[in-house]
């Protein structure tokens, strides 16, 4: 849950003066939006494939209800229990209560950005269960107590050299420079959590109602690992990820592995369906999926911005977004980042805390492109930033005000060519304090906001009406 | 806290539509293909075995099935792995070797592969009782023995075909994998580094 507003601009402030950081973003948002490409290129039904995508997303969220019964009850057949949660407090609640219940000591965890959502790690530790994140980037994030920079790639933010610095630190090893190294000593030390743990814990990508089985999608194993190892397997779901049937899963494996990373598919789907059956030797005894709503349900009421829902969180749209290689992960102030950041977050948490986001965007719509699911972000953005100006409406705000007093003059001024002409020859008359070769510099506030970031260009001495009158004063429109 | 109500405030929520669409209980109604693979089994062979070297797989491909036992004592030797674990299958019942049940400190698991998908070079595992998961990914190296003739040629045409097999999917197994290469991360500063949490070896022998 978010406590303090989200301030934007002093969050991307702070990331703008971090050169190191600006090199990583750029190297990372290149790389990916090539990858991404490349792979893409090679499908050539991949519009056909998005279409069918968003399709089936938007008949899946307006019969939320009932595919959710569905689902519940394709669990309990094949021997799972299902927890319905309507927040964030209630869905760790549930998990840490499945832990008390069964003695539980030691829980691994798979990348899932509900459980980031919902803070579960906090909670689990809090009531004496101790919880290791298993995703090798999740996993560094961890151990320096800092936030997920991006929801596929956690810490991109971090250089081999600090990696490198903190294993050394929290475990005693030399300080190893290469990747490699430091992976295998990751190995290493997870390996140990795994075979000592007594229960995993993992996100959904996909939940199929009609079978009951969820679909685990990543690179590394350690999601095979949490939930084959451990005998008790608890998974947590948004309310939105149902996919209705089995045969389905294609078409979204296909959009994800390739807009996340640019794989043709990534190293390990696992579909899990239930706790193991009789007879096999590995697998949980137990299978637990929660459904969290935490503000879903109610997102998924609005026309406006119900497609916020359809999201497959690929991070694609991150990737291309000309905002975040500027400003990064962490500018957005919670779990998600980027322009799903930007959508999603002031749905799920108090609108007045998160009114900066849906402006954290120059609305060009990159992402619309690049997203699978084809979710129209200026359209939602703009319906968002409508919600924000009616929230403020009627409050004392004093930007607000100038700018419809600007407004107001400008339109007054703009409809009378007395005026007009007046305005422009007094503008340029005044500027003379601020022109410097033909361009404005360091204008007093509330144009000071404006020159600070760039210069506004001069205005002409000779109004563009004088140089007309001159060049076609009654000929017509033929130039002399 | 926990609440018995939530399940009904849920679907309470949920109800913002008077009458419902029909639901598409029909099914796909496109069916997706990749034109560029013919049926032609041999060239979805070719295609699995660019794709999986590709994704750093290594592959043997067999002439006759009588050598898969000469391969793989070649292959344990090469890698000089004291211990191997595998599935119980018929192709490995003259195998010189007992199955290591410890499979944490086990040096190779083998396994068989009930498909594989051309376009993107995919092993898929189904589990049960003989099929045990753990042994495509505790070990250090996973070597998998592929029939060539379970090579479908893309994803869409992998589930059609576990369609037909599992009927209503009353009878779903506990846990399908697809692994497509060795376990990979490239989460420290992007470099790509192999064998982060499951094998870091991922070999196909074709028979
Ligand atoms: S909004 Fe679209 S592009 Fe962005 S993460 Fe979600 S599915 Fe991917």
């Amino acid at each position: 849950m978010i406590t303090e507003r989200i301030d934007f601009k002093k969050n991307s402030a702070e990331a703008l003066g971090n050169p190191k950081l600006k090199k990583a973003l750029v190297n990372f948002t290149d790389r990916s939006r090539a990858s991404r490409q490349k792979a893409v290129s090679g499908v050539f039904e991949w519009e056909e494939l998005r279409s069918e995508a968003r399709g089936i997303k938007e008949e899946v969220i307006k019969n939320l209800d009932s595919y959710l019964l569905e689902l519940e009850k394709s669990v309990t057949r094949v021997g799972g229990r299902v927890h319905w949660a309507k927040d964030a407090e209630e869905a760790s609640a549930i998990v840490v209560n499945i832990a008390r219940e069964n003695n539980v000591r030691n829980v691994v965890k798979s990348k899932s950005m509900a459980t980031e959502e919902i803070e579960l790690n906090k909670h689990l530790i809090s009531n004496g269960i101790n919880t290791v994140e298993t995703d090798l980037g999740e996993y560094i994030v961890q151990l320096c107590d800092d936030h997920p920079f991006h929801i596929i790639t956690p810490a991109i933010h971090k250089t081999k050299e600090d990696i490198s610095k903190l294993f050394s630190e929290k475990f005693g090893v030399p300080e190893y420079e290469e990747p490699q190294e430091l992976t295998n000593i990751a190995r290493k030390e997870l390996r140990e959590k795994f075979l000592s743990a007594d229960m995993g814990i993992s996100g959904v990508n996909f939940a199929v109602a009609e079978t009951g089985t969820i679909a685990i999608v990543e690179n590394e194993g350690n999601a095979r690992l949490a939930t084959t190892f451990p005998d008790i397997h608890v998974a947590i779901m948004g309310i939105e990820k149902i996919v209705p049937r089995f045969e389905q899963l294609s078409i979204f494996l296909s959009l994800l592995a390739r807009s996340a990373t640019g794989q043709k598919s990534s190293t390990y789907v696992s579909l899990i369906t239930g706790p193991k059956r009789e007879g096999e030797s590995d697998g949980p005894r137990q299978f637990h999926l929660v459904f969290l709503d935490n503000g879903r349900s109610e997102i998924a009421k609005s026309e406006e911005t119900r497609e916020s829902l359809y999201c497959i969180r690929c991070g694609a749209c991150i990737n291309v977004c000309p905002v975040y290689r500027q400003v990064g992960g962490h500018s957005y102030g919670w779990v998600y980042s980027g322009p799903i950041g930007a959508i999603i977050t002031p749905q799920l948490n108090d609108p007045q805390k998160t009114a900066d986001l849906p402006f954290a965007s120059s609305l060009c719509g990159a992402c619309r492109d690049v997203c699978p699911v084809k979710i129209d972000f200026p359209h939602v953005l703009l319906s968002l930033r409508q919600k924000v100006v009616e929230e403020t409406k009627g409050r004392a705000n004093l930007p607000g005000f100038i700018e419809k007093t600007a407004f107001r003059i400008w339109s007054f001024v703009f409809s009378k060519p007395f005026y007009y002409n007046l305005a422009g020859k007094t503008m340029a008359f005044l500027q003379c304090l601020y022109q410097k070769d033909n361009e404005l510099q360091g204008l007093p506030y509330p144009f000071s906001k404006w020159t600070r970031e760039k210069n506004f260009p001069a205005f002409s001495r000779k109004p563009f009406r004088e140089i007309w009158k001159e060049k076609y004063h009654g000929r017509n429109g033929v130039l002399r | 806290m926990i609440s018995k109500g939530s399940k009904a405030f849920i679907l309470q929520n949920l109800n913002f539509t008077s009458i419902k669409e029909e639901k598409s209980r029909k099914g796909r109604e496109k069916t997706f293909s990749n034109s560029e693979f013919s049926i032609d089994q041999s060239k979805l062979e070719d295609d699995f075995i660019e794709n999986f070297k590709m994704v750093s797989g290594e592959v043997h491909l067999l002439a006759e099935k009588e050598d898969l036992i000469e391969k793989i004592n070649e292959l344990i030797h090469e890698i000089g792995a004291q211990s191997v674990s595998f599935w119980n299958m018929e192709s490995l019942k003259s195998l010189e070797f007992t199955s290591e049940s410890d499979l944490a400190n086990t040096d190779i698991g083998i396994t068989g592969a009930d498909f594989a998908i051309a376009d993107t070079g995919t092993l898929v595992l189904l589990s049960g009782p003989k099929q045990p998961r753990l042994t495509s990914l505790l070990p250090p190296v996973h070597i998998a023995i592929l029939k060539k003739e379970t090579i479908v040629p893309n994803i869409h045409a992998l589930f059609a075909r576990l369609g037909k097999s599992y009927e209503n999917y009353d009878k779903l197994c506990s846990c399908i994998s697809f692994i497509t290469g060795p376990s990979r991360t490239a989460d420290i500063e992007l470099n790509l580094t192999l064998g982060v949490h499951g094998p870091g070896r991922a070999i196909v022998v074709i028979i």
